[in-house]
């Protein structure tokens, strides 16, 4: 066994052939790394709300708040996923830029192009998720300094 | 059905601008709590994720922006060469935020079991301190029965003589005698120190307080049953060899089951699963003897000589106090304690305890030697 791994090692040393170890990242690799990302953040705020659940935390402030954000972090996840997909499989004729960027209009024909359209309507779920995060914070803070919260 | 984008176009200008604001102000609020409690797991949990989140919004939110301007003022290519570094940094950021969270489980673990460690150190500290003042007390009582019995064994004999002798004389002198007088002084303070000598006596009688008369095999039972749960759950066996009839002697029985508590846990820790821990007590005359054995992985010489060295100790986290405890507990019954040990097969101790009080042999205290 041993002379076996020497003899290849040899072999490998003195007959070296092209091995292809850096690789080129075709196109699509960018879109797949970021819907993973999406993916793995959506995970990390399953896990945040699964944490306050199971430790019982939404009595106390701001953890309420907390949860709820986690849960709209997530759902936006969902949708700008879906979104994404949905921009890959959308005719580029659907799109009417005649009109200039302003007034571009979006034939819809199918659930495909609903789905791009809402998708394009995410900040209306990040933007109260965000917002609840900061209020849970001020509420941790008050807590913190011991005024009287909500 | 055709849908105006212009909707979408100022949900995505006035959100992004919204999220870099919220952000920034999630930043500077558990900013506030980090600085007040710079370890709390939570605070800089939130302090990352809220990191995290304000460099994606950042990225994010400019990044829209910049590419509706830009293509609306004509220059595209600009927004399609910036594009994949804004596309990269908001991937990024979703990782960072995930690996934030995967840091924080495992921190947070640590963290549970950091304050369980903690709470737990909290209780034997407290044990130890309650274990230290009953000893301490015991430690004044008994220099206090040893001062007593010295000073009455010192004292009875030259007072008994002197008491005598007056009393003798007084009967001999004539009742003319001018130093009568003296000698019913004599006669009466004599009588005042032999009632001194008493009450050092009667503080003796005190150490019933501490010590009565307790059956030995029942400290042995006690301890099994509060450890026989722990020594179970290590598959151990367990064998109770008790002497058929009451071993009653002058004890602590609290303290002694603390002594024994430690010696058994000591033998459950050096014990695999599938050994043994024997628990003995027998009569051999005045003595009663307990001994623990178990067929343990041993103590080489050099350990088994200093076990009874205060602070010394091979166990991580270890006090290196449990067996000094353990040996002046002994001492304070005026027993004597012995291990014997060999790597690989066990170890043995045995405790031999006076079933009656008598003053220590090396007793500190020579008032009339």
């Amino acid at each position: 066994m041993a002379t076996s791994i020497f003899l290849m090692a040899l072999g490998l040393i003195f007959r070296p052939r092209l091995a292809w170890a850096i690789q080129t990242h075709g196109d699509p690799e960018g879109l797949y790394a970021h819907q993973l990302g999406h993916i793995v953040f959506l995970i990390a705020m399953i896990y945040v709300c699964w944490q306050i659940w199971r430790q019982d935390l939404k009595a106390r402030p701001g953890f309420t708040r907390l949860f709820w954000a986690c849960i709209l972090f997530g759902a936006w996840n969902i949708l700008t996923f879906i979104g994404h997909i949905a921009e890959e499989q959308l005719d580029p004729s659907a799109i009417d830029r005649s009109a200039g960027y302003l007034w571009r209009t979006l034939h819809i024909t199918d659930l495909n192009g609903l789905l791009y359209y809402l998708a394009k309507l995410d900040h209306l779920i990040l933007v109260p998720a965000f917002l609840l995060l900061y209020l849970a914070l001020r509420a941790f803070r008050r807590r913190q300094v011991g005024v009287p919260g909500p | 059905m055709i849908w105006s984008l212009l909707p979408s176009l100022l949900v995505d200008m006035v959100g992004s601008a919204l999220a870099i604001i919220l952000a920034a102000l999630c930043l500077a609020k558990v900013r506030q709590l980090l600085r007040q409690e710079p370890e709390n797991a939570l605070w800089i949990f939130l302090f990352w994720l809220s990191t995290a989140l304000a460099v994606f919004a950042i990225s994010r939110s400019v990044g829209h922006i910049a590419q509706h301007l830009l293509i609306m003022a004509g220059y595209r290519h600009i927004w399609q060469a910036l594009s994949p570094f804004s596309g990269a940094i908001n991937t990024f950021t979703f990782i960072l935020i995930a690996s934030v969270t995967v840091f924080f489980h495992h921190f947070q673990r640590i963290y549970h079991r950091m304050s369980a460690n903690h709470a737990e150190l909290e209780t034997v500290s407290r044990d130890i301190l309650n274990l230290n003042r009953d000893l301490e007390t015991m430690v004044m009582e008994r220099t206090m029965a040893e001062m007593a019995l010295g000073v009455a064994d010192g004292i009875r004999n030259p007072i008994c003589v002197i008491g005598g002798f007056s009393r003798l004389l007084l009967r001999r002198l004539s009742p003319d005698d001018p130093t009568r007088e003296w000698l019913h002084t004599i006669a009466a303070e004599t009588k005042r120190m032999e009632e001194m000598v008493e009450k050092f006596e009667s503080l003796a009688q005190k150490r019933e307080y501490f010590f009565g008369q307790e059956d030995l095999n029942h400290v042995v039972q006690a301890t099994v049953e509060t450890l026989g749960p722990e020594i179970a759950a290590k598959k151990i066996v367990l064998v109770t060899d008790l002497w058929p009839e009451p071993i009653i002697g002058k004890i602590n029985s609290h303290l002694l089951r603390v002594a024994l508590s430690h010696l058994v846990r000591n033998a459950i820790e050096a014990t695999p699963p599938g050994g043994t821990i024997t628990l003995i007590t027998r009569r051999e005359g005045e003595l009663s003897r307990l001994a623990v054995q178990d067929t343990g992985r041993g103590m080489p010489p050099d350990v088994v000589e200093q076990i009874f060295t205060p602070f010394y100790t091979t166990k991580i986290g270890g006090s290196g106090l449990g067996l000094v405890f353990v040996r002046q507990i002994v001492e304070e019954h005026r027993g004597t304690i012995a291990v014997q040990s060999q790597v690989g097969k066990g170890t043995t101790i045995n405790i031999d305890l006076p079933q009656r009080f008598s003053p220590r042999q090396n007793s500190d205290f020579r008032p009339f030697s």
